[in-house]
């Protein structure tokens, strides 16, 4: 069974309340849940998007037109949870190509950056290994945003709170897939246990890659730089190309050594200033 | 799809597509706009089909398919021609399929002459009546004895269909099909070789078609291209292969089946001609057939006219079939705008429908309601067909006047499905019953409330009349029971009317029940049995994982739950099935009945070698190895004698307007289209007219996932708004060089109907074609977008020509002609100038 | 095409509004300050001390409003007070705050008041011990972000925020003490000034040119270079002014200017390298 609570990775800083706060749900304690996103079956229809917003009764994030694809929603932002990427590759003749489509979604990291800064514990680590905004809490301070390698958290601008996916927390309590799993017609979206997914991602990935030189699976290694994602995605090109940052890397993992050097650069500073008080003439 | 094999509906179901090897989407955005059925393509695709998308555009589907082939809008005829040609010159056809189960051994008439002989037309045409007489195009023989017709097995006959189609398509080779579709030989080649690769005994291949193909003044023809190439290959009534028309909204095909067209009755029972028709006894005889199922039309109107005068109708007064209206020409939609027009239609209904944006030609649309007495609009918002008098962009540009508008107004709020019971009917024949979850809000009441309760009041009020022309109206069953405050009928009674009862009251469980004698009552044949022991069947919901992947016990099909329609002929001719892989119905020897996945679209206990005697009538004419049990001669037709009007066979003409020449025929268009020359509606010239390059390119419309039809259901929603928020046109970079478009900036797009302004959207999955030699650009639009709602635009529907399919009477909606140029387009009164401008450039002011 | 998707930014840059960097001025500010009046009041320089604990409580005043004011619901700061989160250098960061942030204002209500004087030397004590964190620890703070201009510079953004602190504090000091007795302030200016040049010199070498390109351009390059003339000027006078009260109260404006404007250029270059894919992708592709 795999535990909801993410094994520390040797490099990141032990006292991540992930750790911390996963390990009180003792019994209560569930098998970790996420997404396996296979966008080789993604028909782009955003029923996910819409689905989300349905069900979390999240506002429109106003009528821009893009000219960017098919693709008005932008990006993920606070009352947005669910975005589908839409990259259309042509080839130079225009009878084939590719149109890309990829439905984009917080992480759910093993190691969350949102989550070890949040100062309030609003954010946290649920029974299901999933992380989550309790809005109730959030102060607004918006470190969240800034702490996220993928640009995941915005800010609700009608009660300056932090608005991101919660993977239908309310709906898993219950027994129930996620809305957006849900409401995907093509199966793109495959809610279950990490464990299973990564296994599953894996075996499709080996079929896939038959067909696409660029297919690859993106944040299925407990080793890259945010300990995994409790979401993972099979891609068919680079992870940029769909706005995704290649190499995520949680911000806190190196944050003793920050606190050393920024202990070093105040222990200067108190040095100069004693000696400037010192050294009168 | 009647004419060809029967029955007007999709001859199979979209989970069955996960069986198919290989899925020609064609005439569709399957992936965008039957998106949660498309989940079967996927899934087929995942099984290792090949799935090829042929669209004039790139588009999320193709995104989705193995293969994508571009085409110019407008020119699926030789497209399908191409595939037909290369199936007949390699001797690709399904010969035992054929032989057996399609009219390719008949023989025709001597005097039948072929459309290649006579430059685009068929023997039997009348210029002076612009149309066809039918005579010629019958079976050899047939009028003088009534036995089965002359045939040729070996198919070698010249006269036999099967020759005379090899004839027929002779000149639609690969490279002429290119050349008129604008697309590459190979193409043509790789999609008949995929599709003849994966049909035969061990394989089937599906074709999914919706209103790219129906929405084309060649329509019908079209889709009998599709019927031509599944029974060549041998791939109707079989797992995996068929036709599946996928129906739009969604009741779409219920409201086919239980009509709301001018010209049938429920279940396909044409509507008495005046005239025509004087008693039930002609009807019958004109209208149902000797053989086939249509050989028991009598059970089938007698039960009709039961169910609706009830005790009234009687054997002593026709019961009560004189009291039917009659037809006694063209009273379809398009007919009744222009009769607005013209002052002679008052009053209108307007339900669940949006005009003034959803038409084509809204603007003549808006013309036309603008000139009627009253209105009565019902819908969840206050959509563009109920404001248009102070808001209609005629009124912007002066060329309506509020004031001057005599047309009364009533908006009613209409309660939707969620807030009322009720059955829809999909796409495949399914209907699945959905129960009220909430109570309609402020004054919205069900559509059935409203007419229901209309109709008491009619009633009260004729009964005080006692006139023999209320009878109609005064001898109709109209009692349903009533329910809460509202007093909304019991929806459940009415399906229970529509399935129909015996002469004990009690629920009839199929069709075969119905009584000629008055003894049943039955709202619609085909929806007999839907009520099967007097249980709601449509509203089964046992899930998928607990039943077989033909999920039989999920809501009810028509006809008799029938998921795979003429099923017979998934068995071979001795009632086996023709393949292991491809098992579906079959003839169980030891318990002498038909039997396997699906009920059997056959008698059950009719041995597969059962021969019907001379004379014998209705389905004791079929043979045991006749799959399609509606023929009156139970095969399926590559031919069609008649039932068509613009011809037994589909010929390639270019859309009413287009910006080439008809590279096959001196005739350019379909002569029997149905056209309204009028003020509003002219039509651009084409090319062989003078002025023939005023509009040079292509118009196409559509629609995205993100919105629904004319957008009263999605330019309300914000969730929906938000994901396309503004009217666009999609132009290759090519076009938009020539133009100097600028991508994200606006276009301004004419026809001589209309002047309207998109954003552009420059993208590379929209390539320029190459027609015969020249460059050929096209201009997609997607026509959601009105004056109200969350977010706004123009409607692509201004720019349409009114000109119909003569047989369905639906309009062409894709592949018209226009003009695009930079920048916004001139406001006010500026309008009407600019568009006297362009029609003064296209020579159009006489235009009448 | 532009880099990425559509050139849209892969991180967020920060949501937060001009009051967090001029919170990052005045903290600094006051951490240094009080840590100035510390020793200066054991070196029993105490008119120094008295303009220093009033300028630390100044900064703590203005840090305490931009703190308060940009989570728009003030007592929304409560929250903030329910955990300690090890993992968070805002949480960390807060009760620093808080810790110095009292004590500076205990140690200047008694400097005003008379009142218990000693309990005020405690704590001012306390203050100027806890003092350089409260001037550092938001490095830390941005440091901890995925914007790769706050993040990349990890060993010289610290010194650097100690370096503007220094400067901003010494300047505090020309600004408020008379020439007189402002010379341990000026030194620090001086000190802090050359070192917060040097400094930045460093940082920009330690994130590579293609990273240092969020400093050096745009906005923020902009500010960076004002930031520049403003600081060497402040230096120039400070070193010159020693003699006179107004050249060293130009200097101390400048300086304080300079400060603030470092700043500004600093969380600009942050919020550049945030709103442009390219740095995190460049940032990524080296690790
Ligand atoms: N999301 C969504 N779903 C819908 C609807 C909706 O509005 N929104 N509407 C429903 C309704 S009412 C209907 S009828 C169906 C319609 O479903 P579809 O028929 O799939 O609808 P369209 O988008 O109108 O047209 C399909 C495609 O035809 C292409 N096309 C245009 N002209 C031609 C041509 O001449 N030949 C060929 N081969 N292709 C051509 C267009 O590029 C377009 O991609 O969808 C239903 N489903
Ligand atoms: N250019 C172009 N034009 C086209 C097409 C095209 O492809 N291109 N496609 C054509 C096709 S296939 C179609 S189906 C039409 C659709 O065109 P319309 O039918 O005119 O458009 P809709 O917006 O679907 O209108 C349906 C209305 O019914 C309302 N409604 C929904 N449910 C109920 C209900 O239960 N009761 C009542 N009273 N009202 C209800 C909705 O709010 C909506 O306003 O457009 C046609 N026009
Ligand atoms: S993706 Fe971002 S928001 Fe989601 S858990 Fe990871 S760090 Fe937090
Ligand atoms: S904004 Fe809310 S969720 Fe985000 S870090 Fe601050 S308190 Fe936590
Ligand atoms: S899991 Fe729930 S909250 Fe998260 S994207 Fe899906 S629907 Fe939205
Ligand atoms: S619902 Fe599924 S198929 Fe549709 S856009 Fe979302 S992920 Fe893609
Ligand atoms: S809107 Fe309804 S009918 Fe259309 S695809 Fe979605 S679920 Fe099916
Ligand atoms: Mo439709």
């Amino acid at each position: 069974m795999s535990r909801a609570c993410p094994e520390p990775v040797e490099g990141f800083i032990d006292l991540t309340s992930a750790a911390a706060e996963s390990a009180t749900y003792g019994a209560e304690e569930r098998d970790r849940m996420g997404f396996f996103t296979d966008t080789t079956l993604c028909i782009g229809c955003k029923a996910c998007e819409v689905a989300c917003k349905e069900w979390n009764q999240l506002p429109s994030d106003g009528y821009e037109f893009t000219g960017e694809s098919y693709d008005n929603t932008k990006e993920l932002s606070g009352n947005t949870w669910r975005h589908v990427a839409f990259v259309e590759q042509m080839e130079p003749e225009r009878d084939t190509g590719r149109w890309l489509m990829e439905s984009d979604v917080c992480k759910h990291c093993t190691h969350a950056g949102c989550l070890d800064v949040c100062p309030t514990g609003a954010i946290i680590r649920t029974e299901f290994g999933t992380v989550v905004i309790q809005d109730d809490i959030c102060n607004g301070c918006g470190y969240c945003v800034v702490a996220c390698p993928f640009g995941v958290i915005g800010e609700k601008q009608e009660d300056h709170t932090m608005g991101k996916c919660t993977l239908c927390y309310d709906r898993l309590k219950v027994g129930e897939q996620p809305a957006c799993a849900k409401a995907c017609p093509t199966e793109s979206i495959q809610y279950g246990v990490v464990d299973e997914l990564r296994e599953r991602a894996e075996k499709r990935l080996e079929k896939v890659q038959q067909k696409f030189d660029g297919a690859q699976l993106y944040l299925n290694d407990p080793n890259d730089g945010v300990g995994g994602g409790g979401s993972l995605f099979l891609l068919l090109d680079k992870p940029q190309v769909y706005g995704l940052p290649p190499n995520p890397i949680v911000p806190t993992k190196d944050l003793p050594q920050r606190w050393r050097t920024a202990g070093i650069a105040a222990a200067a500073l108190f040095g100069a200033v004693v000696l400037c008080a010192v050294s009168r003439r | 799809m009647g004419t060809s094999f029967g029955r007007g509906g999709a001859t199979t179901f979209q989970q069955d597509l996960q069986n198919s090897d290989c899925i020609v989407i064609m005439g569709s955005n399957m992936a965008e706009n039957h998106p949660v059925g498309f989940q079967w393509v996927m899934e087929a695709r995942e099984r290792g089909a090949t799935v090829i998308h042929v669209d004039p555009r790139f588009t999320r589907t193709s995104a989705a398919a193995t293969k994508h082939v571009p085409i110019r809008a407008g020119s699926d005829i030789a497209f399908l021609g191409g595939i037909i040609h290369y199936i007949l010159k390699n001797d690709r056809a399904f010969k035992e399929y054929v032989v057996n189960y399609t009219n390719g051994p008949v023989l025709l008439r001597d005097d039948f002459k072929d459309s290649e002989e006579l430059d685009g037309f068929f023997s039997g045409w009348h210029a002076d009546k612009n149309g066809y007489t039918h005579e010629t195009w019958q079976y050899k023989d047939m009028d003088t004895h009534g036995e089965p017709p002359d045939t040729d097995k070996t198919l070698q006959d010249p006269r036999c269909v099967y020759q005379v189609l090899k004839r027929h398509y002779a000149r639609y080779t690969p490279e002429t099909v290119a050349r008129i579709c604008g697309t590459e030989p190979q193409h043509v080649i790789d999609v008949a070789e995929a599709l003849c690769a994966n049909s035969g005994r061990e394989r089937t291949s599906a074709f999914c078609y919706s209103v790219a193909w129906t929405q084309h003044t060649t329509g019908v023809q079209t889709i009998r291209g599709a019927a031509i190439i599944q029974l060549l290959l041998g791939n109707i009534g079989r797992p995996g292969g068929g036709i599946l028309a996928l129906r739009g909204h969604a009741s779409i095909q219920g409201s086919t089946d239980i009509p709301t067209l001018f010209n049938i009755l429920p279940g396909y029972i044409p509507m008495p001609h005046a005239h025509a028709h004087d008693d039930l006894k002609d009807f019958i005889e004109s209208e149902g057939a000797k053989t086939g199922s249509w050989g028991n039309m009598d059970k089938y109107i007698v039960s009709l006219l039961k169910a609706w005068f009830g005790e009234r109708a009687t054997e002593q007064n026709d019961f009560c079939f004189d009291l039917l209206p009659r037809i006694n020409g063209d009273h379809s939609s398009y007919r009744s705008i222009m009769g607005m027009l013209d002052g002679t239609v008052k009053g209108f209904f307007c339900i669940g429908e949006n005009p003034a944006v959803g038409s084509a030609n809204s603007g003549l649309h808006r013309r036309a309601l603008a000139n009627l007495e009253w209105l009565v609009v019902r819908d969840f918002s206050e959509i563009e067909s109920a404001s248009f008098w102070y808001d209609a962009p005629e009124i912007e540009s002066g060329e309506l006047h509020t004031e001057s508008i005599p047309t009364e107004v009533f908006w009613m709020p209409a309660a939707a499905h969620a807030e009322k019971d009720g059955s829809f009917t999909n796409t495949q024949r399914l209907l699945q019953w959905h129960h009220q979850a909430v109570e309609p809000k402020g004054e919205a009441h069900s559509d059935l409330w409203f007419y229901y309760h209309l109709g008491k009041r009619i009633k009260e009020k004729i009964a005080a009349q006692e006139e023999p022309f209320s009878d109609p109206i005064a001898f109709l069953t109209w009692n349903y029971p009533e329910k809460g405050e509202t007093a909304d009928p019991d929806a459940q009674a009415v399906l229970r009317e529509i399935n129909g009862w015996d002469a004990n009251g009690r629920a009839l469980s199929d069709y075969n029940g119905l009584k000629a004698d008055g003894s049943t009552a039955c709202g619609c044949w085909i929806y007999c049995g839907c009520f099967k022991d007097e249980v709601n069947q449509t509203a089964r919901r046992k899930p998928g994982s607990e039943q077989s992947w033909v999920a039989p016990e999920w809501a009810w099909a028509w006809p008799a739950n029938r998921r795979i329609i003429y099923n017979r002929a998934s068995a071979d001719p001795q009632g086996k099935p023709w393949s292991e892989r491809k098992k579906y119905v079959w003839w169980d020897e030891e318990k002498a009945e038909w039997t396997g996945h699906d009920v059997p679209d056959f008698n059950k206990t009719k041995r597969p070698d059962y021969t019907p005697e001379a004379g014998a009538k209705a389905e004791d004419a079929i043979a045991g190895w006749q799959p399609f049990v509606m023929q009156e001669d139970g095969l399926g037709w590559l031919f069609v004698p008649n039932g068509i009007v613009d011809g037994p066979l589909p010929v390639f003409y270019e859309p009413h307007e287009s910006p080439v020449k008809n590279a096959l025929y001196s005739q350019q268009a379909n002569p029997c289209r149905q056209q309204f020359p009028r003020t509003f509606n002219e039509s651009n010239p084409s090319p062989s007219d003078a002025h023939g390059d005023v509009f040079p390119f292509v118009l196409h419309t559509y629609r995205l996932t993100e919105h629904h039809t004319a957008g009263g259901m999605s330019r309300t929603v914000p969730h929906l708004s938000e994901l396309q928020p503004e009217f666009f046109c999609e132009v290759s970079p090519e076009l938009a060089q020539l133009r100097g478009l600028t991508h994200g900036d606006w276009a301004t797009i004419f026809t001589s109907r209309a002047v309207i302004e998109a954003r552009v959207m420059v993208t590379d999955r929209v390539k320029p074609m190459r027609v015969d030699g020249k460059t050929l650009h096209s201009v997609g639009l997607p026509y959601h977008w009105g004056s109200r709602g969350l977010v706004t635009g123009d409607s692509a529907n201004d720019l349409l020509n009114i000109t119909l399919d003569p047989n369905a009477h639906i309009q062409e909606t894709k592949g018209l002609t226009c003009d695009i140029i930079s920048g916004r387009r001139p406001r006010g009164k500026d309008v009407p100038d600019f568009m006297n401008a362009v029609r003064t450039r296209s020579h159009l002011e006489g235009q009448e | 095409m532009s880099e990425g998707y559509y050139g849209r930014p892969i991180v967020k840059p920060p949501t937060w509004t001009d009051l967090i960097p001029t919170y990052f001025f005045a903290g600094g500010l006051a951490g240094a300050a009080a840590t100035l009046a510390f020793a200066e009041r054991t070196a029993r320089n105490d008119r120094l001390a008295r303009a220093m604990i009033f300028g630390a409580a100044a900064g703590c005043a203005v840090s305490a409003f931009c703190l308060i004011a940009d989570l728009k619901k003030p007592e929304r700061f409560m929250n903030m007070l329910r955990v300690v989160k090890p993992t968070s250098p805002m949480s960390v960061g807060v009760y620093i705050f808080s810790a110095f942030s009292g004590s500076v204002f205990i140690a200047a209500g008694s400097e005003i008041t008379g009142v218990a004087r000693s309990a005020g030397r405690f704590f001012e004590a306390i203050a100027g011990l806890i003092g350089p964190v409260m001037s550092v620890y938001t490095a830390v703070l941005v440091g901890d972000t995925v914007m790769p201009a706050w993040h990349l510079p990890r060993k010289t953004l610290p010194g650097l925020f100690a370096a503007t602190s220094a400067t901003s504090a010494g300047a505090w000091g020309l600004l408020f003490a008379s020439a007189r007795d402002n010379g341990s302030a000026r030194r620090l200016a001086l000190v802090g000034g050359t070192a917060m040049v040097a400094v930045l010199q460093a940082l920009h070498h330690e994130i590579g040119p293609a990273q240092a390109q969020a400093y050096s351009k745009g906005e923020a390059g902009a500010l960076a270079r004002s930031a520049r003339l403003l600081n060497v000027s402040g230096i120039v006078c400070a070193a010159l002014g020693k003699d006179s009260n107004a050249i060293s109260r130009i200097a101390g404006a400048l300086l304080l200017a300079g400060g603030l404007t470092e700043r500004f250029a600093v969380y600009r270059a942050g919020c550049a390298s945030a709103k442009d894919p390219k740095y995190v992708l460049e940032a990524q592709k080296s690790n």
